[in-house]
């Protein structure tokens, strides 16, 4: 009996490890599934107005994934300067760390927020002592400061500083 | 079958069912409890280098970026490059990033793994799913059954009228006082 329990956990297991490879589609929710319309991340950068509430799909490349609740992601278009910051909902998985770098196309809901993004999703403190974005000390060699340094830039962004992407899914290009 | 045997029997097996759960729970609360202390995630494996860098943001291009990479002899690592304004830019490769002040020629690569064991238990706790939320609730109204059948599993002097009722005035005074310092 044990023996047989040992073996359906072993199977589990694979199964499980085998269904976490696949890197390519992300988790989506189907019950808010609208038809998403596909927009230009510089449109996006110039009106964000337009898209406010609406499903989209936007292409862009992976800046930064916060590594510390996985929910964060920042991608930029051919501006490096502006960030969209996506948002993972509770009901999310967290993102992987190897998107950083990777050219995606995200889909999810644009809304507007009454403050800087992230400080508007996360009543909390930024800290990010294992962040991805990390500042050099001056005249030393070791990298620095637990604060989040694409978060600090976002707030300060000429456009999208207060858009958040509901995310919804992702495909790697 | 009395209703004690009825409560052992509950408490039993519903511990037997939830002991996985509850140790998964345990051991990533034990690991989220110190998240400032420690990247409870992810192993981040951080090395110091220099590297001369003479080109602003405007003409630096992928090739500078590799070349950077090749003289840390990780060319073939490459895979895009982010240069925003200010003196940093973030050089991506696999599994993680080369980070550059460009004033200082002062950089970092981190390579960023999966913490064995922790990241998977973690998962778990962060609630990854709409599925995974209710099998959770029914995870702790078991625990609550448990707790409430474990509370009447042993009569006499050790039962809950006795011994039992002092240690467990004890359980709720403790948490009471954390909020009256907090």
């Amino acid at each position: 009996m044990i023996k047989r329990i040992i073996s359906l956990i072993s199977i589990a297991a694979v199964i499980s490890s085998c269904n976490n490879s696949g890197k390519k589609v992300a988790a989506s929710q189907s019950d808010q599934s609208g038809k998403a319309e596909k927009v230009e991340f510089a449109s996006l950068v110039a009106n964000p107005d337009n898209y406010i509430g609406k499903n989209i799909i936007v292409e862009g490349k992976v800046v930064h994934v916060c590594t510390e609740s996985g929910k964060k992601l920042f991608i930029v278009g051919e501006n490096p300067d502006i960030r969209l910051y996506v948002a993972a909902g509770e009901n999310m998985p967290k993102f992987p760390m190897d998107l950083l770098g990777s050219e995606v196309s995200v889909e999810g809901v644009i809304t507007r927020v009454g403050g800087p993004a992230v400080a508007m999703v996360e009543g909390e403190s930024h800290s990010e002592g294992m962040d991805a974005q990390k500042i050099p000390e001056a005249g030393g060699n070791k990298m620095s400061a637990d604060s989040c340094e694409t978060e600090t830039a976002l707030a300060g962004q000429s456009s999208l500083a207060n858009i958040i992407m509901e995310y919804r899914s992702h495909t790697v290009k | 079958m009395n209703l004690s045997k009825l409560n052992r029997v509950t408490h039993r097996d519903i511990g037997y069912l939830i002991a996985g759960l509850t140790i998964i729970y345990a051991i990533s609360g034990i690991a989220l409890n110190h998240k400032n202390d420690w990247n409870p995630n992810y192993i981040i494996d951080s090395h110091d280098f220099t590297a001369p860098i003479t080109k602003d943001r405007e003409s630096f291009n992928s090739d500078d970026a590799k070349s950077i990479l090749k003289s840390l002899g990780i060319e073939d690592e490459y895979k895009a490059y982010h240069f925003p304004a200010g003196n940093r830019v973030t050089i991506f490769i696999n599994g993680g990033f080369a980070q550059l002040n460009t004033e200082t020629g002062i950089g970092v690569i981190e390579r960023i793994s999966k913490r064995p064991v922790f990241y998977q238990l973690n998962f778990l706790h962060y609630n990854p799913g709409r599925w995974w939320k209710y099998f959770s609730d029914l995870f702790c109204l078991a625990l609550i059954l448990v707790t409430f059948t474990g509370l009447f599993l042993v009569k006499g002097r050790n039962g809950i009228t006795k011994r039992g009722a002092i240690l467990t005035v004890i359980g709720i005074i403790l948490p009471l006082l954390f909020l009256i310092i907090y």
